[in-house]
């Protein structure tokens, strides 16, 4: 009996043990040098429902459902933090070599959030429980958006875009060519 | 004497393993396993649908990324607030400065989360943030050149511009602080008023002066590498900048 009663003790001591140590480090702002042109974006919306229900002795006493729809924004273009590369040939004619075009941002808008039914029976709903719902629908919509081609639509926009930004200033030919970034890991 | 004994011990051990299995039940809704044992239940439940709405084409130059980390209410709050005199100032319906406005705003949105600000709180959230500014090309990046001077450049630009602002995601793994109890709608209400905030906050710390800068010279060194030496760069109020 009294081990049954220690092993109790051991388990209720552990889980009020259990409590991370708050440290806010850095919560300054920063101002960071970035060179980015973002060219293509796709908005695709997420309907999510999230639901939980538990019973003991035939007693219900958790009962919450949620449902809300968000839009997440993926976008792709080029990261040109090492710049671009530009050579003028002898003829005239202008070479220039781009990075790749690449995802640089997959962010779930929050003024776009829209609830349709929230109920919160036995247990509030808390912000990470959605958030982790969110977290997964961003991981199918850069699959997806990769796909349907984001990187090849990007890429082709981005031959217009910086022909037709050098065009006044360029009288001859144009080459434009895209190469892989040694740096800088995809979003 | 004997029976009694026996009848406390078996009733002793009757509460000791309903309270084993309290424990146990609440550990598998604290684990979220799903569970069904008939007395016991526990389900979990959720479904997602995606559907793309629109693909569009976009045309920007980013050049200055502002991260910031900022506790939701306390750092929007000056310290030693003292709301009273606000709510006072309010009843006698006399007119409050911008920034009053704006305490009270902020007491009022907390109030609608059930954080109450007029006495000691522990509810907060670590909001992560970014904003991208730069330049916007869609509306205007026009180039001029002159006969005469064929070194030198004009570049028309948009004014700088917060391009966007991304609230960063948290998740189980990378949030190490007590989640806050907020539903989709209510969490709306809050990323709006931090957005709000910090695009009053970055611009303060001079992150559209950056932008300017940090675009211009980029601008600068691509139309050098063309062979250009003057490059001149014009934005909407029309006035001319020799950079070089």
């Amino acid at each position: 009996m009294k081990r049954l009663l220690l092993g109790i003790a051991l388990v209720i001591g552990f889980s009020s043990c259990a409590r991370s140590q708050v440290d806010i480090d850095n919560l300054e702002g920063r101002l960071h040098s970035i060179l980015q042109m973002p060219l293509y974006e796709m908005i695709y919306r997420d309907v999510i429902y999230i639901g939980e229900e538990a019973s003991f002795l035939g007693f219900k006493h958790i009962d919450t459902k949620l449902l809300f729809s968000i839009q997440i924004r993926i976008e792709a273009g080029l990261r040109m933090d090492e710049g671009i590369k530009l050579q003028r040939n002898s003829d005239g004619s202008v070479r220039v070599q781009l990075p790749q075009p690449e995802i640089l941002l997959l962010d779930a808008d929050e003024s776009s959030i829209q609830q349709y039914f929230l109920k919160e029976r036995g247990k509030e709903i808390k912000r990470l429980d959605y958030y982790q719902e969110i977290a997964k629908g961003k991981k199918r919509i850069r699959e997806e958006a990769l796909q349907s081609g984001i990187i090849e639509t990007s890429q082709q926009r981005a031959r217009r875009v910086i022909e037709q930004i050098l065009r006044p200033a360029v009288q001859e030919e144009i080459y434009i060519d895209f190469i892989k970034a040694e740096t800088g890991a995809d979003l | 004497m004997k029976r009694g004994k026996l009848l406390l011990r078996i009733g002793v051990f009757a509460i000791l393993m309903l309270l084993v299995s309290a424990l146990l039940y609440l550990w598998i809704i604290e684990m979220d396993i799903s569970i069904d044992l008939g007395f016991v239940q526990h389900n979990k439940t959720s479904h997602s649908t995606l559907l793309l709405q629109e693909g569009r084409e976009m045309l920007a130059l980013a050049t200055t990324e502002y991260r910031r980390k900022s506790v939701f209410p306390y750092d929007f709050i000056p310290e030693d607030t003292d709301f009273r005199p606000l709510f006072a100032a309010l009843f006698r319906q006399e007119k409050l400065a911008p920034e009053e406005e704006r305490l009270v705003a902020i007491y009022r949105l907390c109030a609608r989360m059930g954080i109450d600000l007029s006495e000691e709180n522990d509810r907060f959230v670590l909001i992560s943030a970014r904003l991208r500014a730069g330049f916007p090309l869609e509306e205007a990046l026009r180039l001029r050149l002159w006969d005469n001077d064929p070194k030198r450049i004009g570049i028309t630009l948009s004014d700088a511009a917060i391009l966007d602002i991304e609230i960063v995601d948290d998740q189980f793994d990378d949030y190490p602080y007590p989640d806050i109890e907020a539903n989709p709608e209510e969490w709306k209400e809050i990323a709006f008023f931090v957005q709000q905030e910090l695009r009053t906050i970055a611009r303060k710390e001079g992150l559209l002066i950056e932008a300017e800068k940090r675009g211009k010279a980029a601008l600068k060194k691509l139309f050098q590498g063309l062979g250009y030496e003057r490059i001149e760069f014009r934005t909407k109020s029309e006035n001319v900048e020799a950079l070089d």
